[in-house]
């Protein structure tokens, strides 16, 4: 020991202090009850910091629930606008001198219980059914856009044929322009679908946005529905689109479906005129 | 006498007179007599630090198993003293006082820096002993108390050990 230089034999002794201290402490800490308190609030405190950041991981199980309920706020909140913005429109027409149309869009909070995005005919199974006022041929929306529309009703239960259909068309339209086409899905990709039928003449831009369209009785006008990818010509005439949808189908879980009050007379009235035509 | 046989006959009297008469005495909750920190300061003042601070650990961890207090206190607070204490004998005396095989005590250092020393060690001890003790802020001028009874009395007790049994004849 005496051969060593002298730094080396201080660090020696120091380490030998810090080793014999260590085991003292642990000695301490394990055999008294208030000397554990005391160092397990300091661990317990590191560990709080710890739990702090791991309780994001966890508070996803919560997020069911959350879901939920903010889905029916929401849906909530989309009815009261619905029927502000009818509110408001009766008052334009009244000032206008024009008799105020009494039709207004309502919706029906439902949550999907089956689902599909992989076959070429698509459906969605909700859990409410005509006792909650639900009729075929009403539109179903999701947060973020068009689902699709009823095709069957039990009492508790509603089929909705799929946007991801590929016998089923709706109509689409260009935010920007106004301009309308043909929304169709080609049975491969459950996140992309296509506009076709837009005029050549129409200009497009990848970003654009597709909405439902003004004229529709199923689907409250504007409803967001996807972005232009891609634009094409088709046999000279007319512009085909690829629109990524914005809703994830895969991942649909709670939907609204869309009561349009006026719905039957418009139905009728169209119905006449066509007979008349005739 | 062998010097290895004196260190282990005294281990055993300081630690037989610890756990025999003073951990047994009551003084009340002021004053903790702990007078075996001497055990450490009649090592000679040039036993090496590191085997005196493993003598402070072998006594420590005797007088927590045997004794009644808590496990580890004695053993943190002596090891402490153990490698304080060459440091804390330089600091108090001056250079070229310490001979080979000198051990520390009133004719060699003089009663005053003798006073100091020993004062200094056993508030080095007791410092991390009632710290340790208490670990918390809670009831600080009460510990502080202990601290500072137990301090006068202890080093009363070691001087008078010191002078009593192990000062030589001059």
């Amino acid at each position: 020991m005496s051969g060593l230089p002298l730094l080396l034999r201080k660090l020696l002794v120091l380490l030998l202090f810090l080793a014999l201290q260590t085991v003292a402490v642990v000695l301490l800490v394990n055999n008294s009850y208030f000397q554990q308190n005391a160092v397990m609030r300091v661990v317990r405190s590191w560990q709080m910091h710890w739990w702090e950041r791991t309780s994001s991981w966890t508070a996803f199980t919560n997020l069911r629930k959350i879901n939920e309920d903010l889905f029916l706020e929401n849906t909530r909140l989309r009815a009261e606008v619905a029927r502000l913005s009818a509110f408001e429109e009766n008052l334009l027409a009244e000032t206008a001198g024009r008799m105020a149309s009494a039709d207004s869009f309502s919706f029906i909070p439902a949550r999907v219980i089956r689902n599909s995005v992989n076959r070429q005919r698509n459906f969605l199974v909700i859990d409410k059914g005509s006792a909650d006022g639900i009729a075929p041929d009403m539109g179903v929306i999701s947060a973020r856009g068009l689902v699709g529309v009823i095709s069957h009703v039990s009492e508790h239960y509603a089929m909705i044929i799929s946007l991801l259909n590929t016998d089923q068309r709706f109509t689409g339209v260009l935010e920007k322009t106004g301009a309308f086409g043909t929304l169709r899905w080609d049975g491969v990709n459950y996140k992309k679908i296509t506009l076709t039928e837009i005029p050549r003449h129409i200009e497009v831009n990848p970003g654009d946005t597709v909405v439902s369209s003004h004229f529709s009785m199923i689907f409250p006008p504007s409803m967001p529905i996807g972005r232009v990818l891609s634009s094409s010509l088709r046999q000279g005439t007319y512009l085909e689109l690829e629109v990524e949808l914005f809703s994830d189908f895969k991942t649909l879980r709670y939907v609204n479906v869309v009561s349009y009050s006026g719905a039957e007379e418009l139905q009728r009235l169209t119905e006449t005129e066509m007979e008349e035509s005739l | 006498m062998n010097d290895n046989l004196k260190y282990i006959l005294r281990f055993l009297f300081f630690l037989a007179l610890q756990l025999l008469i003073f951990q047994n005495l009551n003084l009340g909750t002021y004053l903790a007599p702990m007078p075996y920190i001497l055990f450490l300061m009649l090592f000679p003042c040039t036993y090496p630090a590191a085997l005196l601070m493993l003598w402070a650990f072998a006594f420590g961890l005797a007088l927590d198993l045997l004794g009644t207090g808590i496990m580890g206190l004695h053993t943190s607070s002596l090891v402490l003293v153990g490698a304080l204490r060459n440091i804390l004998m330089k600091t108090v005396t001056v250079k070229g006082d310490l001979d080979n095989h000198m051990v520390p005590g009133f004719s060699q250092f003089g009663f005053a820096r003798y006073s100091i020393f020993i004062s200094l060690c056993v508030m080095s001890h007791h410092l991390v002993f009632f710290a340790l003790e208490s670990l918390s802020l809670f009831l600080f001028w009460h510990t502080f108390a202990r601290f500072l009874c137990s301090l006068l009395l202890n080093v009363f007790l070691i001087l008078l050990f010191k002078k009593t049994f192990f000062e030589r004849g001059r």
